[in-house]
């Protein structure tokens, strides 16, 4: 079943003319057409200053577009009722790159976990305890670290417990915009088998942006790959690509072994 | 092979606690040191121990940094500020913070050259210029009334690379040059300085936690792991032949894409 259809996106940032001023506009996103199933994983890679992210603050309903549509499961994002839009924040959740910054520093991790609980669920004081205490135990963070303030984790446990914030109302997708970009590479490793254990346990649907093609195509079923504002190409398993921004991101794969070095050679 | 620095059994402590514990490096001419671990091994502050350029809180307890046979940690102040930035130079993981938001690039060069050298405000120019061409800047002369804020980051980190070219420094410590940039950018930076090495013949200290990067680059590798260094080899060796079970922890990450 079709979760999320985008259509026709064209995104506008600048300022109207007023008075003497002329006013000014640049083109951030045009004409981005897609769509996603339940389950899948969809990567979106370009290079910095592609759009990118601003497609997917655009499918998260943080910022509106100019023009066009996005429809998730059946419902406009954009012209939802109060009643449809609750369920559609319960059901589209979001982990960001900075970790950090997505914390309010005053709250615990408990009160961090606790609060999406708290806006959408009724439970009782135990029953929030033990339900963070589940979802902590999914992404593999000790229950003692509940006490703690964001502050005393390091990056990669700091991801972790925004994973387990977005889990906390069983999403049915999340969007992970540079979600490992700021870690090193053996946590890298770690969140992305755990992105991926969880994708199987609960048949989550996710949309992978990063502007790392090697990590985002072994994350993915299927990769678009953005240039200027616009969606060039889509990439599937077989992993076979046409257009020059494509050829760019695989030229930029560092290698894996110093016998496979590409600038020395030229 | 000929040696331009080297680090002797150097400790750093941050109160009771070590942050980095008895290190032993060198770094040859012409040649990239690659300094990999994980974040919180003490990466950064090796470089900035290198520098001198440590927190208050952090000091050096032991050891020695030679350079030009000289002890860096027992050189004069006024000495110390010859070698740093003339001779040894930084290049920092975070170009939209290193610049000075009120200061155009031009003044940047300026302020970098006027500290080492006696020079007219065309000379000096016309080394900017010539630097930011060695580094691939589209159109330098215009560059040059640029604020940080109107570059990308792309163009900031080969900015300051510029910057070091200019000065001609024999030692670049980079400290995770290219964490901060997509892989395009990085791409480019790294073709810089393996274009400063065969070139210019410096010694380039880069330091980072990308096993890709240390492919593609390095030379030599030193392995960093809760602030001692746990292996230090050959590049061929290091993904050959790995010792430590860190080191092969490491390598295993890599493999998996």
């Amino acid at each position: 079943m079709t979760l999320l259809e985008v259509n026709n996106i064209e995104m506008q940032y600048g300022h109207k003319p007023f008075m003497f001023k002329r006013g000014r506009k640049a083109p951030v996103l045009q004409e981005v057409t897609f769509s996603l199933q339940e389950g899948e994983c969809l990567g979106i890679v370009g290079q910095s200053g592609s759009g990118k992210s601003t497609l997917g603050r655009i499918i998260l309903g943080i910022e509106r577009p100019t023009k066009g549509e996005v429809l998730f499961q059946g419902i406009n994002l954009y012209e939802a009722t109060s009643k449809h839009k609750k369920i559609i924040r319960r059901d589209l959740q979001a982990v960001f790159q900075n970790s950090y910054h997505s914390f309010n520093p005053k709250q615990t991790i408990f009160e961090i976990i606790e609060e999406p609980l708290l806006n959408f669920e009724r439970f009782s004081k135990t029953d929030r305890q033990h339900k963070v205490k589940e979802l902590l135990d999914c992404v593999e963070l000790e229950s003692t670290i509940a006490q703690n303030y964001p502050s005393q984790l390091s990056g990669g446990q700091q991801q972790r417990v925004n994973i387990a914030r977005a889990l906390a109302l069983n999403p049915k997708l999340i969007v992970l915009d540079e979600a490992i970009s700021s870690l090193d590479m053996i946590l890298q490793k770690h969140i992305i088998q755990l992105l991926q254990t969880l994708q199987k346990d609960r048949q989550l649907a996710y949309i992978f942006i990063s502007h790392d093609l090697q990590a985002t195509r072994f994350m993915s079923d299927r990769v678009l790959v953005m240039q200027h504002g616009q969606l060039v190409e889509e990439i599937g398993k077989d992993g076979a690509y046409k257009h020059l921004a494509s050829l760019e991101l695989y030229n930029a794969i560092l290698p894996s072994h110093p016998r496979e070095r590409t600038i020395n050679n030229t | 092979m000929e040696k331009v620095l080297e680090v002797q059994d150097l400790t750093v402590k941050i109160g009771e606690k070590n942050i980095i514990s008895s290190i032993n490096l060198t770094a040859y001419k012409g040649r990239v040191l690659g300094i990999i671990g994980e974040s919180g091994s003490g990466k950064t502050m090796l470089c900035h121990a290198i520098m001198q350029s440590l927190p208050a809180s952090a000091q050096i307890t032991q050891g020695q940094i030679i350079y030009q046979q000289e002890n860096l940690l027992n050189v004069s102040a006024t000495k110390l500020r010859t070698y740093r930035g003339r001779h040894l130079s930084m290049i920092m993981q975070n170009p939209s913070i290193a610049f000075d938001r009120i200061q155009t690039i031009e003044s940047h060069f300026r302020e970098s050259l006027k500290a080492h050298f006696v020079m007219t405000k065309n000379e000096m120019r016309q080394i900017a210029l010539d630097a930011m061409d060695k580094v691939n800047l589209p159109n330098p002369q215009q560059l040059l009334h640029y604020y940080p804020f109107q570059l990308s980051g792309g163009m900031l980190q080969r900015m300051m690379i510029a910057l070091s070219l200019a000065i001609q420094a024999s030692v670049y410590i980079a400290d995770e040059p290219t964490t901060a940039l997509d892989t395009v950018n990085q791409k480019q930076v790294l073709t810089l300085f393996h274009r400063i090495r065969s070139e210019t013949e410096a010694a380039i200290i880069l330091v980072t936690h990308d096993i890709g990067v240390i492919a593609e680059l390095a030379d030599d590798v030193a392995v960093m792991y809760q602030g001692e260094i746990i292996e230090h080899t050959n590049v061929y060796d290091f993904f050959d032949a790995p010792q430590h079970p860190y080191t092969k922890k490491l390598l295993q990450s890599r493999i998996l894409f």
